[in-house]
């Protein structure tokens, strides 16, 4: 948790990520791209969460276009992964 | 908390004319409740006080300002939410040190809004939607031998709408100036839903009060841009880039007015030893760090570029240049000399100590620049806190880089006052606090000292009159530009 913290801390949200994103070009809805998906990680790290947080962390292809246009040097793809664990252990421990 | 019953009547209006495309849920809100300048904070409670729009045309943003006039809902325009100057998301911090968040608020987004309409290669125009990135602009025009000038920094990102809602400048802006110059034409819906056309799409266009350009910087206070008609222009034959590396800024300054004797450079960017040395290691570069500028200028071909580089390359060592670089623009290190300049904003951001930066936005005349950076140098010491600057030399804009805690109201106080020590600075060398950011919440005291410095307070009125005629009931992007609403402190 403290590492995708200090993860999400490195984004400033300026957005050069967004142009490289496939899946962001076909909805253009901010949560589908990375700048958004780093976002989501941030909010679901505190507390933050709805059914859309799955929506837009699982649409993400991993295809890692999104990283080598990042000033900041984020792990986008491994951000986003670190949310979808979150993701299963709360499922989880709902059960 | 309990839902806001007045934003669960808008919500309901509002999802019965743009259907799914409005939204409470937290996550949705939470990312759009923030803008560059304001990043890092995670606002709670949003889906009870907000609501999210992603309008498509000007009729279904004409439709969500009457809901929000009916409602007394603020609206908060927003575009790529790339603004340094918190003008754009719910959360807002001012230079008099308070955090604040609007009560209720309905965010625009005009990110749906993203067509380019029309590209006119013998008009020289563009018609396009708010939410079109500049970027994706230019790379439409790549076929013609035209281009759009105005060059943020952040163009890889930032929208049309909102580059004209801010007064965007850039690198280029010497020569090309700011957005105020290549807008000829907007739509934008006022504070009552009513939709406007203002401006022509011809050069010459008098059509009574020139309501176009008071649009430009705006920042979303006056009305929510649907469309803009865009001047273009054609690219440079060629283009012969330098980059020179000094030991001290006042040798870089004299060779740099030798230069511009009698043209103007495409673009003229400095920065400082500090900053070219994070830049140098953030990139991994192998070159030395020191006063550095980087210089392109216009040439007739790729034969006059080349001589002209041999030239200007002599001129700079002869000027102290202990290292240079060029490259013309059929050269493959162009690019290369130009990401360096590019990665000023993320050398520093990657490279700070702190958790964030503020920068401001200051520019004094060419002539006073020495003596800017020199009071800079003097605020630095007195507080002994790092001061980096760096920007656009060839218009005056410096942007000094403090680093600071936001969150922390001590750490953030003295930011503040060091930004407000350095605007004053700039000011009495007849300078400006805002050259290209816009005021947003962050420059709202810095205005007003402006103002007062100029013998000139009551110009604020003004500005309050015209908001009252555009927003009657000031809803739109109200606690921006403007430091106070009729009857209420913020």
């Amino acid at each position: 948790m403290d590492k995708a913290w200090q993860e999400f801390r490195k984004c400033v949200f300026c957005g050069f990520c967004e142009s490289s994103c496939p899946t962001l070009g076909e909805t253009g809805e901010r949560g589908y791209g990375p700048r958004g998906r780093v976002r989501v990680v941030g909010l679901l790290l505190n507390g933050i969460y709805s059914k859309k947080t799955a929506e837009y962390l699982y649409t993400c292809l991993l295809c890692y276009a999104c990283v080598p246009p990042c000033p900041t040097g984020v792990d986008i793809p491994g951000l986003v992964e670190a949310g979808r664990s979150i993701l299963v252990r709360m499922s989880q421990k709902s059960k | 908390m309990a839902r806001d019953k007045i934003i669960e009547r808008v919500f309901e209006e509002l999802s019965s004319i743009l259907g799914r495309r409005v939204s409470r849920d937290p996550v949705d809100l939470g990312l759009h409740a923030i803008d560059a300048s304001s990043y890092y904070f995670i606002p709670k409670d949003l889906s009870e006080r907000y609501v999210l729009t992603v309008p498509k045309d000007a009729e279904e943003v004409s439709e969500i300002v009457k809901i929000a006039g009916k409602h007394g809902v603020s609206v908060i325009p927003q575009g790529s939410s790339t603004d340094l100057s918190m003008g754009s998301g719910s959360i807002s911090i001012t230079t008099a040190n308070q955090i604040y968040m609007l009560e209720r608020g309905i965010i625009l987004h005009t990110g749906m809004m993203s067509s380019i309409e029309e590209i006119s290669e013998t008009d020289r125009v563009a018609v396009v939607e708010p939410g079109v990135r500049i970027d994706s602009l230019n790379e439409a025009l790549a076929e013609t031998d035209l281009f759009f000038p105005v060059d943020p920094a952040s163009a890889r990102a930032a929208s049309v709408g909102g580059a004209i809602a801010t007064g965007a400048g850039g690198l280029r802006g010497a020569k090309y100036g700011t957005m105020r110059d290549w807008v000829l034409g907007l739509e934008f819906v006022d504070g009552l839903g009513r939709i406007h056309r203002t401006g022509c799409r011809t050069v010459k266009c008098r059509q009574g009060y020139d309501l176009t350009r008071l649009m430009v910087g705006s920042e979303g206070t006056l009305g929510v841009i649907t469309k803009a008609v865009l001047k273009l222009w054609p690219r440079p034959a060629a283009i012969s880039r330098l980059m020179a590396v000094f030991n001290d800024f006042t040798s870089l300054y004299r060779f740099f007015l030798g230069v511009r004797r009698g043209r103007v450079p495409l673009i003229a960017e400095y920065m400082e030893n500090r900053v070219a040395d994070k830049v140098i290691r953030t990139l991994g570069l192998g070159i030395p760090a020191g006063h550095t500028l980087i210089l392109d200028l216009e040439a007739g071909s790729g034969e006059e570029a080349e001589k002209l580089l041999k030239t200007l390359e002599k001129d700079a060592k002869d000027a102290g240049a202990f290292y240079t670089a060029t490259a013309t623009d059929r050269d493959r290190s162009f690019e290369e000399i130009y990401r360096f300049r590019r990665s000023m904003y993320a050398g520093m951001v990657k490279m700070k100590l702190k958790r964030h930066i503020i920068f401001e936005d200051t520019a004094v005349p060419i002539s006073k620049l020495p003596e800017f950076v020199r009071r800079v140098r003097e605020i630095e010491g007195k507080y002994g806190r790092e001061i980096a600057l760096g920007g656009h030399l060839g218009d005056g804009n410096l942007h000094p880089h403090i680093e600071c805690d936001l969150e922390d109201p001590e750490d953030r106080s003295l930011a503040f006052k060091i930004a407000k020590e350095i605007v004053i600075e700039a000011l009495k060398l007849g300078g400006t606090s805002s050259s290209e950011h816009g005021i947003g919440s962050m420059k709202l005291e810095l205005l007003l000292i402006e103002l007062r410095n100029k013998g000139s307070e009551h110009t604020l009125d003004l500005m309050i009159n015209i908001k009252k005629v555009f927003d009657p009931k000031w809803i739109l992007n109200p606690g921006r530009v403007i430091p106070t609403e009729p009857g209420r402190k913020i």
